[in-house]
């Protein structure tokens, strides 16, 4: 499709094989030889569009991250029409510099599955980077109106961009104009909104405030919503519009009939000052929205919250404030019975670059408060200091391994992640044999391919569309155990009972891969016999055979949940549905269809149990 | 003293270290509120051929679909109940990423009203764990999918099972919505659920699954279900 440009008359190729996101009233595309561009294409007619969309171009909010050549909100550029410029059909803005949602980043078993590397600090600096892009927005006198974890996506460098802008609630030049922002989610919209159409009202910045305040509780609380509790009240629990309308803010205050979740992360580990800006926002602000913190306010409490980030000894990937006299994620990691928030890389890179000689390592880049507000110093790259606080996951050196899948195109994912993995592996080899290690070097690299292992792992859960891709994981998982436990010397038994430990869980979720394998062979086989015609001699032969398959596999099934008590949560569901399975349709169809064949047959009673 | 759940703040007042139990561990991994969802799907023996193939690959897809979307991904909680001469939980409830859809078969006789009256009690239990836990929910959804109809008159079992969806449908708890295929006694559907029930014609489940599956990530995102359409017959 070729679609002119309104204002350079530039003829566009649109790429409409490469879709970057579809959305209810508009798809997303690639352009061909435009690197750095992407066209919005509207599904159906949208001339009532136009008006609003050229007051935004005339009029764009000032990128925070331009000179670090990061958009920070995609903001539309040009109006694109038919090549006659007869009929209106989209506008092209830059590409986003972020690829995934922030619900990706702050929930901790989606960070898992897409960014394990994803540390702390780097969530509180996703925090502030969104209170800069917000900021830019409102200096400008736009209002986002629905801002939301969709809205807002986030790179691995923790920078940010605010999408869907032409939502944003805008006022033409003359003032007068207002085109609404027309969408909104209940769990980020404020008190004072809640129920309310939003087609019919004007939006202000201190709504935004009330989603921007849930949004950075969710990026510091592990995905915590600030309206999330445990009901003590007797009558019907309320869904979190209805607590964030009756003001049930459950933390620090007596009259919420709510209480922290037991799961979420104490609410002492946010800086004191971060805690005074929560309570303003969600119980003071309930009444007085104007009272709410405002973006810039919010830029200048994070960024002194994570100059008090103290690192972790044991992992620096915990990052904690220097209020706390120990690590909360140290803590949390056996609480969940050693699944690791922030699983720890920096062993990892140290060993792998080299030696202990400070590396040039940028931080995650911060988002300066734009220039006409109050000028704050922009934060240039530091070099690390020796434990550095945050690897950069960006910068692959010929030196150090690669970060595991996360850059790479979701389709792809896996089968590059196995690939760096086993390169990984591969070059460890290598530094091991030119380089005399030490003893904590050692363990450090081991203890950071067992990481990889166990995040292997732990994807592979996941891997609910092809049985050969988590065998493949799970052939990778052992290798990588079997590698560490032949690099380990005799007396790192901690680390070879860890290895053990995780190929152990690999061998159970294998048997239970192989048990569903079995259990689809023997149910296809059943149907294939059912339409078959056999003498009853042969079916019930063929019969008892599939049902002593069948029972192997339930075996298999019993092993993988009995194995391992710590055996993956999904793994052992999984088994237990196969098990379920297994008994109900096919060893039941079987057993059922045998016996008719041959009711006197003790063997099929035995079966039977 | 209960060692299983946390008390507040323990890394500060005592060095006492807790461990979760699965049930916490699992919401501490994924604190979202859920949104749970019951396939009640008809396995009788009229299902047998190609029915059951097409309702296997309409599973797999709703799955895919949804697990696309990151913000369902993480909000919506499947089971997998069937129906023939009994009924049978063949998944009980667990978070649509990890769900892995098995292949059903079928055989045997048509029991509805049990297999309903099961999917409303799994509903209710996993609503406790939820309340128990803290977790927020959304209106729960149970698609049933039938060839067959009820074992002769409307038996005291199949009114009560019509009594609770008509109550709970009529408190907002409840979205019920039952698919017909083949030659499914439509009528007698109706006086089952609130609903109008949906006549799919042909076995293409395609197009439901996606409906289904469209119509959960809208509610997830959105949290008002009553606002989702049904889709007319004419679109099945």
């Amino acid at each position: 499709m070729k679609l002119r440009r309104r204002h350079t008359s530039e003829i566009l190729t649109i790429n409409e094989s490469a879709v970057i996101a579809v959305g209810g009233e508009a798809t997303i595309y690639a352009i061909h030889g435009r690197e750095n561009l992407v066209a919005k294409i509207y599904h159906k007619d949208a001339e009532a569009k136009i008006v609003k969309l050229v007051s935004m171009i005339a009029n764009p909010p000032p990128d925070p991250t331009s000179d670090q050549g990061h958009v920070s909100i995609a903001w539309p550029v040009d109006l694109l029409y038919s090549p006659d410029l007869r009929d209106f059909a989209g506008f092209v803005m830059p590409k986003s510099g972020g690829d995934r949602p922030l619900i990706d980043v702050y929930n901790p078993l989606a960070r898992r599955q897409s960014a394990p590397f994803f540390s702390y600090r780097y969530l509180c600096r996703t925090a502030r980077n969104v209170a800069a892009a917000v900021n830019a927005v409102h200096l400008r006198g736009y209002v986002i109106g629905d801002l939301t974890e969709s809205n807002i996506l986030v790179a691995d460098t923790a920078m940010v961009t605010i999408v869907d802008t032409d939502s944003f609630q805008v006022r033409d030049r003359d003032g007068k104009t207002v085109h609404r922002s027309t969408m909104g989610r209940p769990d980020y919209t404020p008190p004072e909104l809640q129920g309310a159409s939003f087609a019919d009202i004007d939006r202000l910045p201190e709504h935004d405030c009330f989603a921007l305040g849930v949004l950075i509780f969710q990026l510091l609380m592990e995905g915590t919503h600030p309206f999330a509790g445990e009901y003590s009240g007797g009558d019907e629990i309320l869904p979190y519009e209805g607590r964030i309308k009756a003001g049930f803010f459950p933390y620090g205050s007596a009259d919420s009939p709510y209480r922290p979740k037991a799961s979420a992360p104490p609410y002492g580990l946010l800086a004191p000052e971060i805690q005074n800006l929560f309570a303003t926002c969600f119980r003071e602000g309930h009444t007085q929205p104007r009272l709410r913190p405002s973006a810039s306010t919010w830029i200048g409490a994070l960024q002194s919250a994570e100059e008090h980030l103290l690192t972790c000894a044991a992992n620096s990937q915990h990052a904690y404030g220097d209020h706390l006299a120990s690590c909360p994620w140290c803590e949390r990691k056996a609480a969940l019975g050693g699944r690791d928030p922030f699983p720890g890389r920096d062993d990892f890179d140290l060993v792998a670059s080299g030696r202990r000689a400070p590396v040039q390592k940028a931080l995650p880049p911060s988002t300066p408060p734009a220039a006409d507000t109050r000028p704050a110093p922009p934060q240039p790259p530091k070099a690390a200091p020796i434990i550095p606080p945050a690897a950069t996951v960006s910068q692959p050196a010929a030196s150090s391994p690669p970060p595991i899948a996360q850059a790479e195109a979701p389709g792809s994912r896996k089968p590059i992640a196995l690939t760096v993995g086993i390169l990984a592996v591969v070059l460890i080899a290598a530094v091991l044999s030119v380089m005399q290690i030490s003893k904590a070097q050692r363990s450090g690299m081991i203890s950071s391919m067992l990481t990889v292992a166990d995040s292997r792992l732990r994807n592979t859960d996941a891997a609910f569309d092809s049985a050969d891709q988590a065998a493949a994981n799970l052939s990778f998982v052992t290798q990588q155990c079997d590698q560490a436990i032949s690099m380990a010397t005799p007396n790192m038994a901690g680390e070879i009972g860890q290895a053990g430990q995780i190929k152990a869980r690999a061998t159970a979720a294998s048997d239970a891969l192989s048990a569903r394998r079995t259990l689809d062979d023997v149910t296809a086989s059943i149907e294939d016999y059912s339409s078959r015609r056999l003498t009853p001699g042969q079916a019930s032969r063929i019969r008892l055979s599939l049902l002593e398959r069948c029972n192997a596999a339930l075996a298999k099934c019993s092993r993988a949940i009995d194995m391992d008590p710590s055996c993956s949560a999904a793994w052992i569901e999984r088994s237990r549905g196969y098990r379920l399975s297994a008994n109900n349709a096919a060893a039941d169809s079987a057993l059922a269809k045998a016996k008719s064949l041959r009711p006197n047959d003790s063997r099929l009673d035995r079966l039977a149990h | 003293m209960n060692n299983s759940r946390r008390t507040r703040n323990t890394f500060e007042s005592s060095m006492a270290q807790v461990i979760y139990d699965q049930d916490t561990i699992e919401f501490a991994e994924n604190p979202e509120p859920r949104c749970p969802c019951v396939l009640l799907l008809d396995t009788s023996g009229s299902m047998q051929g190609s029915p059951i193939v097409a309702l296997n690959d309409g599973i797999g897809l709703f799955v895919k679909a949804i697990s696309k979307d990151p913000l369902a991904a993480r909000r919506v909680d499947v089971a997998l109940v069937t129906f023939d001469n009994a009924v049978n939980v063949v998944q009980p409830f667990i978070s649509v990423s990890r769900f892995m859809p098995p292949r059903l078969t079928a055989s045997g006789e048509t029991s509805m009203g049990p297999a309903i009256h099961k999917a409303l009690d799994m509903i209710a239990d996993r609503r406790d764990v939820y309340a128990k836990n803290g977790i927020a929910s959304f209106s729960p959804w149970v698609l049933m999918i039938t060839d067959g109809e009820l074992h002769g008159e409307m038996n005291e079992l199949a009114l009560k099972a019509a009594k609770r969806i008509k109550a709970a449908e009529e408190s907002r708890q409840l979205a019920f919505y039952a698919v017909g295929v083949q030659n499914a006694n439509m009528d007698r559907l109706a006086e089952l659920v609130v609903r109008k029930p949906l006549k799919l014609s042909g076995l293409d489940f395609t197009k439901m699954f996606l409906w289904l599956s469209a119509s959960i990530q809208m509610a997830t995102h959105s949290v008002d279900a009553n606002r989702i359409q049904s889709p007319s017959n004419t679109e099945l």
